[in-house]
Formats: C-alpha cells, structure tokens, sequence
C-alpha cells in the first residue's frame, strides 16, 4: 500500500472514484455463493469490467474498488485486466481495497473514511453499475453548485424513463420533489414501502417558488459526492445505504446543514446498475440494444445469430434448437429439439436434447439432461445437475447440499431447492413481494398493465400496484374477468358472449378450470361490494345474481365446481367482516334456492371450514337448517 | 516489459477520441503524426527494423482499440512507407514493391536488410516528417483553393451533415462565385443544422431539407460535395449513414458526387471481410427514440448506424490536395501512400 | 530433348498431379528442357524452349494458361541472360527457375488466405465449373469454422463442375450443382460469385471457361459482386476487343482447330471485359481490373 500511497501523492489532482462491489443481500443466490457479484457476467463479460470501462471513459483517474467477499476472486480478476492491458487500465489506476469486517455499503464507506484516500470531489458508484455518463461535466457542475452552497454534500444522477418501460425496476420506483436549482427537497423509495398515500411536507411548497415533482426517473446507482460525505457516513452510523443517507440528510437538514442534488441525464447518456434479476435482465436487454454505447459487450467475443440470440466461444448449437431471446456464455453446448426462450445459460453448461427452459437463467458447469422443463424465474446454482424428465419452476436450485433440508426440497444428487428463510415474519408479505418484484421481467406486455394499473389505483385511492403482489397470470385473468363482468352488466350484454370473453381469457392465461369456476363467483362477489353496505345490499347483489344466471349455470355444472363457488364466497367473505356477519346466510341460501349449489355440497364444504372462525359462526345456523330439513323430508320419504 | 511503456502515447490516443477529446480526422491526424515524431526522435531504436516493428505494434493495437478508426493508421502506415523510403535513399539501395515485374525479375541476394544500423536516418526522417506536418496542415487549404475548378457561378450544390473541409471549400468557392447550397440535416444527430448556419453566417445562399428530401430536390441539384469518413481500397466509400441513398439519388438524376477527403482517409481496407463488425458501429438508439418513451422500447428494437458503405460505381470523383481522381484510380493512390507489405498487419 | 519425350512429360504432370495447374506444368516442363538441353548457345536454348511450347499448345489442352505461363518465364528467362559461359547460365537460369516456380506455388497459399476473408457466416456463393484456387479458398474458409453454402454449375461441355461438387462435399461444405442455364434463376439466392480464371488479360478482364461471361453479366443486372481469383503468372500480353477477337487456340483444342470449321464449333472459354468484375485476387494483393494493366505495362514496358 505504501508504493501505492506514494504514487497518489504524485498524481494530485486525479480525478477519484469508488466503487463497492458487493450488493449485501441474497438477491442473485444461488450464484453469489461461487460468483461475486462483480464477476457475474453479463452478455458474456463480468459487470464489474463495464463499469470501470465506464468511470475510464468518464474521465476518471483512480479508482477505489471496495470489496469485502469473494476478495481473491475480484484481485486476480484486476491483475488479470492490468496483465493484458485491457483500455481501462491504461488511463485509470485501480485500487483495490479490502475490509472483510463491513456488512453493509455504509460500513465500506466509514472504512474508506478512516483510510483517507479521497482528497476532494469524487464520484460513488454503487455495485453493479453499467453507464456511458461522461463525469467529467457533472464534476464540474458540483463544484459549481458546492460554491453557491456549501452545504452540497452529494449530487444524484437519474436517468429520464417513461412510464411503463421494462427497465424501471418495481422495486427501486422513485419519487422526488426538487427546486428549480435541482435540490433534492423529498426523496422516496416507493418499492418497499406499504403507506398507500404519499405526504409531502408542507414546507417545501411554502419555502420554494418552484417545485417539480418526478416520477419519471430511474436510479442510475451513480452520485457525485463531496469530501463530506464520508465523514457524515463516519458520524451516522445508522447509514446503512445511499438511500438512507439521503433520507437522514433531508430528514435532518436543519441540523446537519447539508443538502442534496440531483441531476437528469437526458440525450444518449444511459445509467443502470444490476441490483436484481430483473436490472440483469433489462440491463442485457439494453447492452444488446446499444443503449450504452459506446460501452458494449465484447464484440470479438460473442456471436449474434438472429432471434436475439448471443453465444459466447465454442458454442455447439444443433441446428433443431429453438432459441429465442437467448445469452449464453462459452462452451455451451444445446442437444437437438431443445426450446429455449427469454433465459440466460452461463458457460461450459450442457443442455441435453428435448428440454424446455424459458425465463430462466442456468449459472455455469450445469447439466441439463433430457426432456427436463426449467421454467419461470429459475435460478440454477454453479455445478447443478438436473435429473433427465426434471420439471423445475420458479426455484433456486444448488449444487450442493444445504444444512437444513426438506425431503421435497431434493431434485438430484446434484440439484437441491434453496428456501430462502425471513426471519422476521412481519415482514413476510414484504420480503415474498420484493423476491418477486426483483424475478425475470415475466411477460413483454406486463409493462404496459402495470403501468395502466398504477394510474388507474392512484386514482381510485386503492393501493398503488407496487404493493399488489406482481401480477401473475391468475391475477392478470382475474381482473380480466372483473372488468368483462362489470361492462357486461352495465352494457347489458349477452351473458352467452360473456361467457365467450372469459372462456377466452382462461386460455390466454393459461388457467385451469377449477380457478375459472371460483374467479367467476368472486369476481361477482367482488363487484357487489362496490356497492354500499346498506339494507338495500342484497337486493344488489340478487339483481346481479339474477343477470349472470346463464354464467352460472354454465360454470356451475358438478359437484367440485360448486365446492369453488362456496370456496370463492368464503374467500371474499373472510375478506370483508360486513359480508360475513350480514349478508353470507342470505347468499348461501340464495344459491342454494336457485339449485346453483345442493345440499351435499354445502355440507361437505361446511365441514371443511376452521371451527373456530367467525365465519364458521355465522355459516353454522345456515347448515344447521340445511340437515334438519334434510333430515326431515326424509322422515317424511319414509 | 517495455511494451506497455511504448504504448502510452497511443493508448492517450486512443483515450482522447474515445473520450472526444479529439473529434475530428485533422485533429487525429495531427497528434498521430507528433506522436510518431516524438516516437522516432526520443526513442532509443538502434536500427530501421526495430523501429518499423514499434509503429507496426501501434497500428495492431489502434485497429483492435479502435477498428473503425483508420486516420490514425493511415498516418502511421504512411509514415511506414517514409521510413523504408528514407531507408534506402539513405542505404543508397533500392527495393521493388511487389509486382508481376519484382516476381520476374527479383534477385534473392537484393532483399534490403532494414536491420542495418544507419547513421543519418534519424536526421532524415525527422526532416521528412516535418515536411509531411506541413503538408497534413495544407491539406484543407489545398483542397478549399480547388473550389473554383469544380464549383461554377449559379450552381446548386448539395451536402450533408458537417464536415470543415467541404464547409471551407464551399466558403472558398463562395468567395468568387455565388452559390446556393443545399444542406441535408441528416438525422438523427441533425449536424446539417450548424453546417447550415455557418454557411450562412458566410453569406451563403443556404437551404435546409429533412433527409427524406433528397430525391425531390436532387433533379435541381448540379453537383453532390461530400465529406467521407473512410475512402476503401476500392473507391468506394464509408460515410455517414444517409451518403448511400443521396448518392444513389445523385446516379438517378446524374448528378456527380464529389467527394473531398484528405489524403490520410484512404485506406486499404475492402467492406467486405469477415470482420465485418469493424465496418459499421451501432450507436446508441437514444438518439432515434429518446429512452424517456417509455413502454413502446419494450417492443421495437431500434439500429442507430453510423456509417453507410457507397460503392465505387456512385462515387465520380475524389478531390484530395493532389488533385482530382477517379474511384478506379485509388489502388494507384494507396501504393503511392504505403508500402504494400504494411497493408495487412 | 524429343519431341515425344515433351508431350510426355507434361502430360504426366497434368494427369498425376490434380493439384498443378496448367501453367505450372508446363513450367515444369521448360524447366526440365533446360535441365536436360544440350545446347550451345544462349539463342539456340530459346529456340528450343519455343518449339517446345508450341509442342504442348498443340496438345489438346486448354491453351490459355500455357501461353501466359510460358510468356512469362521466358520473358524471366531473357533478363537474366548474363555475359557469361553457357554453363553458368544454364545453371543461374535453373536456380532461377525453381525460384520462379516456388514463388508461384505460393501464390495459390496467398490468394486463399486474403479471399477466404471475404467469405462472410451465412453466405451463399455461386462458382463456375471448376477451379483449384477457389476450391481451396471455399476449404480455407470452411476450416475457420465458416458456415456458407456453395452453388456450382455443371458447366458442360466437360461437366467439370460435378467434379468440383464431388470435391467440395468431401470437403464437407454443403453445395448444391446447378445447370448452366439455371444461372439467372439462381442469381438472387447467392451473395457473390467466385470464380477463377485461366488468363487475365491487359484490360483487366479475364478469360475462363465458357459461361463465365454469362454469369458475369447476370451478376452485374442483379448487382452481385464478381470476385476472380487468379495467380499472377496468369496475366497475359493480349487485349481481346471481343468474343471473337479471341485467338482460336484459347477457344479451340488443337484437333478442332484442324479438323472441324469453328464456325460450327463450341469454344471452350469466353471473354469477360474487366466491367464485370469487382475485384480479382491475385498474389499481388486485391486489384481492381485496372489494377491488371498497370502490372501488366510495368513488366512488358
């Protein structure tokens, strides 16, 4: 370090940036546990070269790569570039500096301060980080705000993006108010937040003449930082990450004395950093398509075929593949009629004949043997063996054998299910949202629903969608149903070409018919609840009845499709303490009366139900009858 | 290992224009020529054969860096042919370029030895580079003072995007006679635009059309002047992308293309090679649909190319600071500027 | 040496060693006079060298390669003549010679390493009759792991494209022969044409077997690229203004020249003027046909 430390001394006036490499979460498991997340590679060359090909190109001129894991990896990585004098080594020194003690970004940080590396202004980037920014004029702009106010402690870069566009990852939506200079006056994470309404402090309107508010950013990971930073990151140690650091500075602004800027990149610049795998896969996207430029994947290295597909060296690809949206690294190699589709496949992996894999991504050195499926959101661990006729789905599948194991949770010798645990259980509902919202970017349209979704929420002041859990296919037929029901019976539509509609939808998304028979009750169910709870309720909801009969008799045909419709009641019943203690005898009787459900059914369902629970309460008077007179008209038969 | 220290000129180079620093071929060309001087008078190289060898390591490494990049080999090479030139006056030997006359003729015994140390040829080269400066710092002026010979009094002339030197010719032509320019704004960067308003602050009758245009106002027009990225070994041209379809309307209405570049952009390189990435870069489509648009990027997937590839047959002439030169003419151009053992490194 | 001994020795090449074109062996063979003359004088050498090339013209060969191959080393041959005694010479003039037929067996190499580069993944080429050089160039490439496919022409009258689609699927590229006059149907499918040539003449256009000139003309209609690959030693001192103005001994072999009117005859190659051509592949580098002619005058001037 001493050598090193001498060459700073004479370079005085480099221009400095950091980088931290490590993510400090779970995101990319299995993979993490063998890759570092720097190395993990992306269009075939590992993230961490992009972005120093990036801060190289930026103007920047040292370099402080802070890394805590993995750290023989990351090292030998960097001899190696420096060995075959890769571009970035030649105008940018890199230093790699290591602490394995820190947890958390913010720990790498106090660590970088106590060191004293940095002279002035530098530039933070976050782990993953992928642009084509030129820094150097964005430097230059906070030093000039930092002379207008001294107080500027860091400037944050965002990158313009619409509504709807595949890259703005769900989990990292922003909200910001800023004033006409560009200071940061209200930063929101909205991602992991639950609160369905947003307040703005009053002051920031009183206080400023002009306020826009943005939501049409997305977080580039970069920031321009001045010499402040690392010291107030030394005095809080309750700054974790950046975004907490932002919060604590406008939380506190009166007393630290220090402020926030941001900065939109307009034009060509791009921004992005691989923080899930939903930003891996967008970011691939993106890298593909040129967004970066001139920062691209390696153009030697890999072969474009068409349909989107890139191979890295070596790859052996029989001519009945079908390969659609597809990255593979080298050495990999696909058997005869496989499919693949919108998936990664790490090198030197083998896939063998007949096997499907879509949305996927396969980590490097697997096996894939015959006719096995590996679909939706799965993540295979380096060295996996799939079994041959494997059905895998939306799993995280290790090579090797986890301490604690459940019997189901073995796919192979070579292929275990990784659980993820949550401690805390509070937080269940948050942490099961965020793994989804961070999974493969499922379908190309959802863009577009979650974006007519989030107008259509904020308006009707329910939940913005970024609290609904991510809609999966049920739930996109789900709503599909409502909304033919509701116009239906507001256009007064013929119930046979309703039935059409749904029957339709329940093919486009795949849907089996038991789902279809409860969607159809609940989504009736559901809209007599827009109703008001009032006397006139039932008579509501028998008006709507009334209208679907035909729907019902035609979904209503058997037993099982009745234990559905009973099921749906108890499902939005349960929901909703008014159905259950008013209204749930009448529409049990009412579906009874109209031969929608028998007698048998009900018992059976009945006897199903949590004895404990209010709604079994309030059923039991209804069952009760229901066999008295049973039994009674059989006395009578006799 | 000495190498990475011979490199760090090039690799500032290659930094600069990577970074922009250095925009334009003249700028390029100019720091690649003071590189190379430098190179010759501090380096410590004991004969003409070490010396070839470290530019030779140049121009590997400035087309794997940056293998759209030919200015700054071509002057390199250039300076190749100099060297072996200044070798054998020096030498006081001659050698043949390879010919059907060498392959009959030549005598193994007369094969020049580059290895041997020679006193003078450092003086003389440097002399000879000097020279080679001023005439890369002529070139634009060269060129502009040919303005009258190709450019009449009442002519429409047509252009695209922005290139100093054609805006320097028109400014000279413009000079002695009255012109009336017509300027395409050649999407998606639209430099057409600053072209046009400098022309016009040179009082310059100035119009400017989207590139759409150019059929429609192409019958109207007397002469295409161009700029050119690359002239390629066969006459043809890599240019900016839109220069095929205006050529191609020029050929329609027989209108001559004139094309202006500087002798260090033609190259001996052919479009066609399996390294056919090199030809073409795909800039960022941002340009064409801004990133803000939101879902509809989802969908399409947007090509911003650089370049165009115009053959040969488009082209009616070349107008160096030599002078006027047909497309078949080329090949004579390039073994004039460069040995030809140095085309392929 | 005899008469017999000559047309002996060349045609023994020509049969034994497919790989030989015929411009070389008949090198060879001027290369074995010399060796075994015993002649007096310089002239009385050259005399003989004549005799013996019109000896194998009039071998019923295609007589284009012989005649630029032989012009060639004898204009060699005359520069180097020295004030020296004839054994000297003779001995210069052999060292020389295997000299000059080393470089041209190179030749060949160099052709196939700067064409194979334009072979690009994915293409479809189109090649007339058969050619070693463009045989080997389409293996060249085949090795670098290029996938491409190759259309060839039966080319009759000699039906020597089968042999060249024979060539090529033992090569393992895929290839599909086509009929001569199926040129203009296949024309759109291809990317460019790829074909050699027996001479290339002053003006930079080149003559081959028959039906090259009509797949050149297609290819230009359709504005694909006409690629020729050809050695150097093939370039010849004429300059044909037409198909006609072809010397009879280039279109006929010697026994048609004598017995049959060639008004009624098939010529066995044709005339395709440089405008044709995009580019020819010589040893020399790339050349654009008015390349040839400079080549040509620096020589022969």
């Amino acid at each position: 370090m001493s050598n090193k430390s001498k060459e700073l001394v004479q370079k005085e006036n480099a221009v400095q940036a950091i980088i931290v490499v490590d993510t400090f979460d779970d995101e990319f498991l299995p993979l993490s546990n063998d890759i570092p997340h720097a190395l993990l590679p992306l269009v075939n060359k590992p993230i961490i070269d992009y972005t120093l090909e990036f801060l190289s190109l930026g103007g920047i001129e040292e370099t402080f790569l802070f890394c805590c894991t993995h750290i023989d990896a990351i090292k030998q990585h960097i001899n190696k570039c420096v060995e075959n004098a890769e571009e970035w080594t030649q105008t940018m020194k890199v230093n790699v500096v290591v602490s394995e003690s820190c947890r958390s970004f913010g720990d790498c940080l106090r660590d970088l301060d106590a060191k004293g590396y940095l002279r002035g202004d530098f530039v933070l980037v976050e782990p993953g980080t992928i642009s084509n920014i030129n820094l150097l004029p964005l430097l230059e702009k906070h030093n000039k705000i930092t002379k207008i106010d001294k107080g500027a402690a860091m400037t944050l870069i965002f990158q313009e993006s619409g509504l709807g566009h595949i890259s703005r990852c769900p989990k990292e939506e922003v909200l910001m108010a800023t004033n006409s200079s560009g200071r940061v006056l209200f930063h929101k994470k909205l991602g992991t937040t639950r609160e369905r309404k947003i307040e703005f402090p009053l002051e920031i309107f009183l206080e400023n003449s002009t306020v826009s508010l943005r939501h049409n950013l997305k977080d580039t990971h970069i920031s321009i930082c001045s010499p402040a930073v690392l010291p107030l990151f030394s005095d809080n140690f309750d700054f974790q990450t950046r975004d907490d650091f932002v919060r604590g500075l406008l939380m506190n602004e009166e007393i630290l004395g220090m402020t926030v800027y941001s900065n939109v990149l307009k034009g060509g610049q791009f921004g992005g950093a691989v923080t899930n795998w939903r930003t891996y896969q967008t970011l691939s996207h993106e890298l593909k398509n040129n967004y970066v430029y001139p920062v691209q994947p390696s153009q030697k290295h890999n072969s474009f075929l068409k349909n989107d597909v890139i191979a890295g060296q070596n790859a052996t690809i029989s001519k009945s593949a079908k390969l659609n949206n597809v990255i593979m690294g080298d050495n990999v190699k696909i058997g005869e009629n496989v499919d693949i589709s919108n998936s990664f496949i790490f090198s030197n992996t083998k896939v063998e004949d007949n096997v499907t894999i879509s949305l996927s991504i396969v980590g490097p050195n697997c096996l894939v043997k015959e006719k096995s499926k590996i679909l939706a959101g799965t993540v295979l661990g380096k060295g996996v063996q799939i079994e041959k006729e494997c059905f895998v789905e939306d799993a995280l599948v290790q090579s090797t054998r986890p301490d604690e194991l459940d019997s189901r949770d073995v796919l192979g010798k070579h292929a275990f299910r990784l659980v993820l645990d949550d401690n805390e259980p509070e937080d269940v509902v948050d942490l099961a949202l965020a793994r989804k919202l961070s999974r493969l970017h499922i379908d190309q349209n959802l863009g577009e629903e979650s974006e007519d979704d989030g107008f259509s929420e904020s308006e009707d002041e329910r939940s913005s969608y970024t609290h609904s859990p991510a809609p999966d296919d049920t739930k996109l037929f789900f709503t599909e149903v409502i909304d033919s029901l509701t116009r239906g019976f507001e256009d007064k539509l013929q119930c046979d070409n309703l039935i059409l509609e749904i029957n339709s939808s329940r093919y486009a998304y795949n849907v089996t018919v038991k789902e279809v028979n409860f969607f159809v009750i609940k989504a009736i169910l559901i809209m007599s609840l827009r109703q008001p709870m009032g006397p006139q309720y039932f008579s509501q909801l028998q008006r709507l009845l009334q209208y679907f009969v035909p729907i019902l008799k035609n979904y209503l045909r058997n037993e099982s499709a009745m234990l559905d419709c009973l099921q749906a009641v108890e499902d939005v019943a349960t929901s909703n303490e008014n159905l259950t203690e008013k209204w749930v005898m009448f529409v049990l009787q009412y579906f009874y009366d109209k031969d929608h459900v028998t007698e048998d059914a009900i018992l059976k369902w009945y006897s199903t139900l949590d004895k404990k629970s209010n709604f079994h309460a309030q059923v039991k008077p209804f069952t009760d009858w229901l066999q008295e007179a049973e039994e009674a008209s059989s006395s009578e038969d006799e | 290992m000495t190498h990475k220290e011979d490199l760090s000129d090039i690799n500032k180079l290659i930094s600069d224009i990577k970074q922009k620093k250095l925009i334009t071929s003249y700028e390029i060309a100019l720091k690649t020529e003071e590189i190379v001087e430098a190179l010759i008078s501090k380096r410590n190289w004991k004969h003409a054969d070490e010396l070839m060898d470290l530019i030779k390591l140049c121009i590997k490494f400035c087309t794997e860096c940056l293998p759209q990049e030919a200015t700054a080999t071509n002057i390199m090479r250039h300076i190749l042919k100099v060297i072996r030139e200044e070798f054998e006056v020096v030498s006081k030997k001659k050698t043949e370029i390879q010919s059907l006359h060498q392959l009959v003729t030549a005598n193994p015994n007369d094969v020049l030895d580059y290895t041997t140390p020679l006193k003078d040829l450092k003086m003389s080269l440097l002399d000879h580079l000097s020279e080679y400066k001023v005439e890369l710092e002529t070139s634009t002026d060269n060129i502009a003072t040919q303005a009258a010979e190709h450019i009449h009094t009442n002519e429409i002339i047509l252009t695209v995007g922005k290139s100093n030197l054609v805006e320097k010719f028109l400014k000279n032509a413009a000079k002695k006679r009255s012109i009336n320019v017509i300027v395409l704004e050649q999407a998606p960067l639209y430099q057409g635009h600053e072209m046009a308003a400098r022309l016009a602050k040179a009082n310059i009758q100035t119009t400017i059309i989207p590139d759409s245009a150019v059929f429609a106002m192409m019958s109207r027009v007397n002469k295409v002047i161009i700029g050119t990225h690359t002239v390629l070994a066969n006459g043809g041209l890599r240019a900016a992308s839109g220069v095929h379809s205006i050529a191609l309307a020029a050929k329609r209405y027989s209108v001559p293309v004139m094309v202006l570049s500087h002798m260090y952009k033609f190259s001996p390189i052919y479009s066609a090679s399996h390294k056919q990435e090199a030809f073409n870069v795909m800039a960022s489509p941002a340009n064409v649909l801004p990133y803000s648009s939101g879902p509809i990027l989802n969908k399409v997937q947007v090509l911003n190319p650089v370049f165009d590839y115009v053959p040969p047959e488009l082209v009616t002439l070349f107008i160096s600071h030599q002078g006027g030169n047909a497309p078949s003419y080329v090949y004579r151009l390039l073994s004039e500027l460069y040995h030809q053992d140095d085309y392929y490194l | 040496m005899e008469e017999q001994k000559i047309k002996q020795y060349f045609l023994k090449i020509i049969k034994e060693e497919e790989d030989v074109s015929i411009g070389v062996a008949a090198i060879r063979t001027l290369l074995e006079i010399i060796r075994q003359s015993k002649s007096e004088t310089v002239q009385e050498l050259e005399l003989i060298l004549k005799d013996a090339i019109n000896i194998m013209k009039n071998l019923n060969i295609p007589v284009a390669g012989i005649t630029s191959g032989c012009e060639l080393f004898l204009r060699f041959i005359t520069l180097t003549t020295l004030d020296a005694s004839l054994k000297e010479v003779r001995a210069r003039m052999l060292e020389r010679g295997q000299m000059f037929l080393k470089k041209l067996n190179e030749s060949r190499n160099k052709i196939v390493r700067i064409a194979s580069d334009f072979i690009l993944d994915g293409s479809s080429i189109l090649t007339h009759s058969r050619s070693r050089v463009v045989l080997q160039t389409l293996i060249e490439a085949s090795k670098q792991q290029r996938q491409f496919h190759v259309f060839v022409t039966i080319s009759a009258p000699d039906d020597s494209g089968k042999h060249m689609h024979k060539d090529l699927e033992a090569a393992g590229i895929p290839c599909t022969i086509i009929l001569d006059s199926a040129i203009g149907y296949i024309m759109e499918q291809v990317n460019f044409i790829m074909v050699g040539a027996e001479s290339v003449v002053e003006s930079g256009g080149i003559v081959n077997k028959v039906g090259s000139y009509t797949m050149a003309v297609c290819a230009k209609e359709m504005k694909k690229p006409f690629y020729v690959l050809t050695e150097s030693f093939k370039f010849t001192r004429l300059f044909p203004l037409n198909q006609t103005d072809l010397p009879a001994e280039y279109k006929y072999n010697s026994e048609k020249r004598k017995n049959i009117d060639l008004q009624k005859a098939h010529p066995l190659v044709d005339y395709t003027p440089p405008s044709y051509i995009t580019l020819l592949f010589t040893d020399l580098g790339i050349l654009t046909p008015s390349a040839i002619s400079d080549e040509l005058i620096k020589l022969y001037l």
